[in-house]
């Protein structure tokens, strides 16, 4: 059969290749299928084999080194754009699933999913717009054609924005957990922000945000 | 036939200058004779058929995946697309769905220039071609979803179903679409007691041509397989054959179906090599890059705790006041 | 940042503060999220197609190679692809010509037909240029009647062609009223990386070159044509066009010229292929296009004639 041993890239499986038999102890993984108690490679790629301690088996998989044509599935922390927003839904376009660049994918994030805290008074105008570029997590598929997707924790939200009328390619500044602003026109607008590292930031402009902070007391905090 | 506006059109009466050369016309006992003569001429190269088959993966830069298949002269690239949404459908489909289409270039055949708009021929060939691969292709892991798969021919020389379905199943394997299987495919055209396994375009029409006169075996018989699972996935004869003919010349193409895997399995690993290797490339920026984003990262740490410190220090303060 | 501070009151986030964060940063290596922060740093050619910054946000990446002075695939502002012509490799057409600029791909492939003459026009022969840019090429592209951005890109071809006097449409015909050539080139989009129009020019004219007319005999009374195609005549051509396409991006100072760009460039510049196609026959212009895109000062205008001209030398 085909497999080539050499040691940086592995062994290399192709679509059609019997793996192993599958039984208790070895279970096929993503990229396999398993078809009269044995193991096929479903992808070209190369061999993965992963211990699960939990369950004591042993995953067999098979990797590709182009991006797999995946699906999102839920629980994945997706990439997506923002098209529509109105009083009830953000539509968006997924982008990424993971780290893996996707065709698109149409995702529809509702009112209530957008924070987890205060959801009745919830306005998606002040959390999105079109253009945003967000993180959001997959919630199990319940419509044909849509991915439903929650944005209700910290780390996910809006994490590129372009203020409007700002030239495009001008990303606005994460100034609070609810509000942006954009460096060249210095307006500011109000977002649902992800918690992550922001883009440039200097020791130095990081306190004085706080300066700020403390003197001009929270705005935009609903508590 | 309707004019095609969005093409430029040549004079309505024009015709191929061949019909105007003498070998035009030559009757069909002219042609089968000169065509028997050529094949004695050949040695039998039946068992090595598959030798002469050339395939690569990753032709086109803009697809998911592709291939480039050339047998004999035929000439056949394919392209993969990512799965897509099924345009005007409100049903759910629990298996996903592959669109094929098959079509030939306007010079590709040798004869009469072919009109670009699409003919039954093309039809029935992209329906061929979804027929021979969907049962290789893993289509319960992409419900409500469509695999675009476009063939083209750039050259016809005979046996061009059997170069698309080689192409489209490359070309799925370079998308990474998952698949049962790798697909290989032979065709074979028989004429009376002669059996010309992958026809080029003469023998194939010949082949196809009905004899009146005679109740003689004719026809052309394309089988795709996965060599592996021995599962045939398609089987489609043109023509009319005895049964005993039809066994003979299934074993054949069975044997020339499953001397092509190793070609392909060459091709594929030589795809896997590549691709891995770019991708350790690519994972070597990627850590430079998550080295410098990870200072990046501590430096923001350093900062928030520098200014929590000063929160603190502020609080403790506003409470001591 | 502050944000983190007001999410759960002050006094309890310093205690837990560096967990919190540590876990942050796991959390986010694994998104796509942290590639955003790859551009500012490090410019690497070879990954750059697979780049997800590309596809999140293709306007901030594409900037911050212009602001460099380069382009996204390593090339200069005014610098081509490579360039692969392959003559004849279709034995089914009259001649043929595959090219390639960089990825982009194109094959030309001729065919000979003979008709009457257009009854207003008895002295001429016909030269019917098509581009198909098949679903196959490009994602963008969907199966069906050809779009109209391919219907543009065809008549772009044809009048360049119809313009430059490449081949004189009276060398066509064989008799007067009775006979002529019709010769179908039908130019197919294999690969679709840009720049599509010069590369259908460099294949069509490749393959006109090498084309000969097989000789024929027509018997004015019995109507009766004999093709030889044993004795075959290759067509005179007279010089050979080039088309030059450039994109431009609008910048904030001035618009920057891109020379032969490939899809990516021609997205971030309008979208509906090159921006401006200067075509030279013979020391003469043979058609100037500028479709879309940034606008353009003369003085970039006259550059880019020049970089045309230069190009045809």
């Amino acid at each position: 059969m085909e497999q080539n041993k050499s040691k940086p890239i592995g062994k290399i499986c192709i679509p059609g290749m019997r793996l192993c038999s599958a039984n208790k102890e070895r279970i096929g993984g993503p990229g396999t299928n398993v078809l009269q108690g044995y193991i096929y490679a479903a992808l070209a790629g190369v061999l993965k084999t992963q211990e699960d301690e939990k369950n004591k088996v042993t995953v067999i998989s098979v990797e590709s080194p182009t991006t797999p044509s995946i699906l999102p599935k839920p629980g994945d922390v997706v990439t997506a754009k923002v098209t529509v927003v109105n009083s009830r839904v953000v539509h968006c376009i997924i982008l990424c699933v993971g780290p893996h660049l996707v065709r698109p994918y149409r995702g529809v994030l509702k009112k209530e999913d957008i924070k987890s805290t205060d959801k009745d008074r919830i306005d998606p105008y002040k959390c999105f717009r079109p253009g945003d570029v967000i993180l959001a997590k997959v919630l199990p598929l319940t419509e044909i054609h849509w991915y439903h997707l929650t944005t209700a924790e910290n780390e996910l939200g809006v994490a590129i924005a372009t203020a409007e009328g700002s030239p495009q390619g001008v990303n606005m500044v994460p100034i609070s957990w609810s509000e942006m602003q954009c460096p060249k026109t210095l307006v500011k607008e109000p977002r649902k922000v992800a918690r992550i590292v922001p883009d440039y930031f200097d020791q130095n402009q990081v306190i004085s945000y706080t300066d700020a902070e403390n003197e001009s007391k929270p705005i935009n905090d609903p508590k | 036939m309707p004019l095609d506006y969005r093409r430029f059109n040549g004079p309505d009466d024009s015709v191929s200058y061949k019909r105007f050369t003498p070998d035009f016309l030559k009757s069909y006992e002219e042609l089968l004779g000169d065509l028997l003569e050529k094949n004695n001429l050949k040695d039998e190269q039946a068992s090595d058929e598959a030798q002469r088959v050339f395939a690569e993966t990753d032709t086109i830069s803009q697809a998911k995946g592709s291939a480039y298949v050339e047998i004999k002269n035929t000439k056949v690239v394919c392209s993969v697309f990512d799965p897509r949404e099924i345009p005007h459908q409100n049903e759910f489909s629990h298996l996903g769905q592959i669109y094929c289409e098959v079509k030939f270039a306007p010079f590709s055949c040798s004869s009469q220039r072919r009109p670009p708009a699409p003919d039954a021929e093309d039809k029935a060939l992209s329906e061929a071609l979804r027929q021979a691969i969907e049962p290789a292709v893993c289509r319960h892991l992409f419900p409500n979803y469509q695999i675009d798969v476009f063939a083209y021919i750039i050259e016809n020389d005979g046996s061009c179903l059997a170069a698309a379905i080689n192409a489209a199943g490359l070309a799925l394997t370079d998308a990474a679409v998952p698949m049962y299987d790798l697909i290989t495919a032979s065709s074979m055209a028989i004429l009376d007691d002669k059996m010309f396994v992958v026809p080029n375009e003469e023998e194939e029409e010949l082949a196809m041509k009905s004899q009146e006169s005679k109740d003689i075996n004719h026809g052309v018989i394309t089988l795709s397989m996965l060599s592996e699972l021995s599962q045939i996935t398609s089987f489609i004869q043109i023509g009319s054959l005895e049964t005993d003919c039809v066994i003979k010349a299934m074993d054949i193409l069975e044997k020339e179906c499953k001397e092509l895997v190793p070609n392909i399995q060459k091709v594929v690993v030589r795809n896997v090599i590549k691709n891995v290797k770019r991708q350790q490339i690519l994972h070597e920026s990627a850590k430079e890059m998550e080295e410098i984003l990870d200072e990046k990262y501590n430096l923001w740490q350093k900062s928030l705790k520098a200014k929590s410190y000063l929160c603190f220090s502020l609080s403790f303060f506003s409470l001591l006041a | 940042m502050t944000h983190a501070c007001n999410l759960e009151g002050r006094q309890r986030l310093q205690t837990s503060i560096g967990a919190v964060l540590i876990q942050l940063s796991r959390f986010y290596i694994h998104t796509p999220r942290h590639a955003l922060h790859y551009t500012h740093t490090h410019v690497d050619f070879r990954c750059s197609k697979y780049h997800p910054f590309r596809v999140i946000h293709p306007v901030r990446y594409f900037t911050s190679y212009i602001e460099r002075n380069v382009r996204p695939d390593g090339r200069k502002f005014d610098e081509h692809r490579n360039i692969k012509l392959n003559i004849n490799t279709i034995k089914s057409a009259e001649t043929s010509a595959l090219v390639k600029y960089g990825n982009t791909t194109v094959i030309c492939g001729t065919k000979l037909e003979l008709a009457a003459p257009k009854a207003e026009d008895p002295d001429s022969g016909f030269l019917v240029t098509n581009v198909e840019l098949v679903p196959l090429c490009s994602p963008k592209f969907r199966p069906g009647p050809p779009s109209d951005h391919a219907q543009v890109i065809s008549n772009v071809v044809s009048e360049i062609i119809n313009n430059s006097k490449f081949i004189n449409l009276k060398d066509l015909c064989i008799v007067s009223d009775k006979l002529a050539w019709v010769l179908y080139c039908d130019i197919v989009c294999l690969d679709n990386d840009g720049n599509v129009v010069d590369a259908c020019i460099t294949a069509l004219t490749a393959s006109l070159k090498t084309l000969s007319l097989p000789t024929v005999t027509y018997d004015p009374e019995t109507e009766e044509i004999k093709v030889d195609t044993n004795n075959r005549i290759s067509l005179k051509v007279n010089g050979l066009p080039v088309a030059t396409s450039f994109a431009i991006f609008p910048n904030c100072e001035r618009s920057i010229l891109l020379t032969d760009p490939n899809t990516f460039e021609e997205e971030m510049c309008g979208g509906n292929g090159a921006n401006i196609t200067v075509s030279w026959n013979n020391g003469f212009l043979c058609g100037i296009l500028k479709s879309g895109g940034g606008t353009l000062s003369i003085e970039q205008e006259k550059e880019a004639i020049k970089m045309a001209k230069e190009r045809t030398l």
